[in-house]
């Protein structure tokens, strides 16, 4: 389901620390590898890529409250260290203009960034084995399903406790205990709320990533490369990559 | 998302808050934003909401053209919040408060300061090849919005695009983000072409006045001290 839409002052400062500490490593490592590679050519390939996803992401979609997020074709693009950057990237811009909170950039772009590692690898084992439209959209789907459980699980275990929130302002011990109880089964039901929407956007992510693999095998066929790709033009050219 | 438009409302804009600094202003952002992660009082909270709202009125940024900016923060806030934390309605409403508060903080920055001098205030937190892709994906969205309204236009002159029919749209959407990824990767690659020409080095320079104070610093200076005092007595 792609990046939380949490707003800010939800999630325990923490788990926000504990979001951009991973985020920020995880971008120093992306950053490290990315300088080894042509920088120049690298950076204008990334933005343009990064300002595609915003754009496909203000796509409106008629009547479901869902929208795009490309993540899977952004990693089969860019490749996982840049695509890393590209999420982060991506999750600030969309923080500024209120699409999800400030605070949780880092927590959204460990998710999303783990949307566009995963796809790019799963798309690269798969199309081994099946039609590369196929193969994009298995791959968007099981990276989808994989970071929606990615999701609920990080709300899970943040673990907001309505007592906390509001410890100290007038609450009742009865109602203190009711929150609790609530906030047992409320898992559950935000699981009940988050899937639906969730299994809708993945079927038509799964379909759109198909269809624009498609349509770039037709025309730009030299941007989907996979190790069964490199090793004919290894030995084409026998020369070692 | 409106990216356009907020940004030639921060452009335009001539009110004292556009005139400030960009590093003062992103300063009372993340004053009120540590305020709202930190608090957890409704008092101050409703106070500083109000208080932003007319600062943003003052400003000049029109709430009913950007009121949805505000409006998806707190529906995704009252999702989050009812489905969390029950039908106890005091903390659906901070939840609600908090996510309204934080998001005109940030509206406020954004309709009254440009994104470059916001990303270059960033170089100081930030590695430059991250500020450089913000700034050139900044100005790439608005090179490609073009080509996709265009684009979108056509498909709905054509009959193309449907609300209610889904197949229809998506098989078209497809069809047009296609031409406009292609059209994105050669953009790259035209960009690739002009920065080598430049001799890009990592660090793009800004050339604006970002980080020097101006009088009207003090209004958003005061404003965080406002928003200090009334959170520490309440």
């Amino acid at each position: 389901m792609s990046h939380l839409h949490i707003p800010d002052g939800v999630i325990p400062p923490i788990w926000l620390a504990l979001g951009f500490s991973g985020t920020a490593g995880l971008l120093a490592l992306a950053i490290v590898r990315t300088r080894r590679e042509e920088i120049t050519s690298s950076l204008s390939r990334l933005s343009v890529i990064c300002a595609f996803m915003l754009l496909a992401m203000s796509i409106p979609l008629g009547f479901l409250p869902v929208h795009l997020n490309l993540t899977v074709l952004a990693g089969i693009l860019l490749g996982p260290w840049l695509g890393i950057i590209a999420s982060f990237i991506v999750n600030l811009i969309l923080a500024l203009v209120g699409h999800g909170g400030i605070t949780v950039v880092g927590l959204n772009t460990l998710v999303v960034g783990s949307e566009v590692v995963l796809g790019y690898y799963l798309f690269r084992a798969l199309r081994q084995h099946m039609r590369p439209t196929a193969a994009a959209a298995l791959a968007t789907a099981l990276t989808l399903l994989v970071s929606m459980t990615l999701m609920i699980g990080l709300v899970g275990l943040t673990q907001i406790e309505p007592s906390l929130l509001l410890h100290d302002h007038g609450f009742s011990h009865e109602e203190e205990h009711e929150m609790e109880a609530l906030q047992e089964i409320s898992l559950v039901r935000f699981t009940q709320i988050i899937l639906p929407i969730s299994l809708v956007g993945i079927i038509l992510e799964s379909a759109v990533t198909s269809l624009l693999i498609s349509y770039l095998l037709k025309v730009k066929p030299d941007l989907i490369s996979t190790p069964k790709d490199e090793g004919q033009i290894e030995d084409e050219q026998g020369l070692p990559r | 998302m409106h990216l356009a438009d907020i940004d030639y409302l921060a452009f335009r804009g001539d009110s004292f808050w556009h005139k400030a600094s960009a590093l003062s202003k992103l300063i009372f952002a993340a004053v009120v934003i540590s305020v709202v992660v930190v608090t957890r009082k409704p008092l101050p909270l409703v106070l500083t909401l109000s208080f932003l709202l007319a600062l943003l009125f003052m400003a000049g940024v029109p709430l009913i053209k950007f009121g949805h900016l505000l409006f998806f923060p707190a529906l995704f806030g009252s999702v989050f919040a009812f489905s969390r934390i029950g039908g106890s309605w005091l903390p659906v409403t901070l939840v609600i408060v908090k996510s309204l508060t934080a998001a005109s903080a940030l509206l406020l920055l954004i309709a009254t300061t440009g994104a470059p001098a916001i990303f270059a205030c960033l170089r100081l937190i930030f590695p430059p090849l991250i500020v450089d892709a913000l700034f050139i994906t900044y100005r790439s969205f608005f090179i490609l919005l073009d080509e996709l309204t265009n684009l979108f236009t056509a498909l709905k002159v054509k009959g193309g695009y449907s609300a209610a029919n889904l197949v229809l749209n998506l098989r078209n959407i497809a069809g047009a983000l296609g031409l406009l990824l292609v059209r994105s990767l050669e953009t790259g690659e035209r960009m690739y072409k002009v920065l080598v020409l430049r001799g890009y080095q990592e660090g793009l320079r800004f050339g604006g006045r970002w980080y020097q104070p101006t009088r009207y610093d003090l209004g958003p200076l005061l404003a965080c001290f406002l928003v200090l005092a009334w959170v520490v007595i309440l």
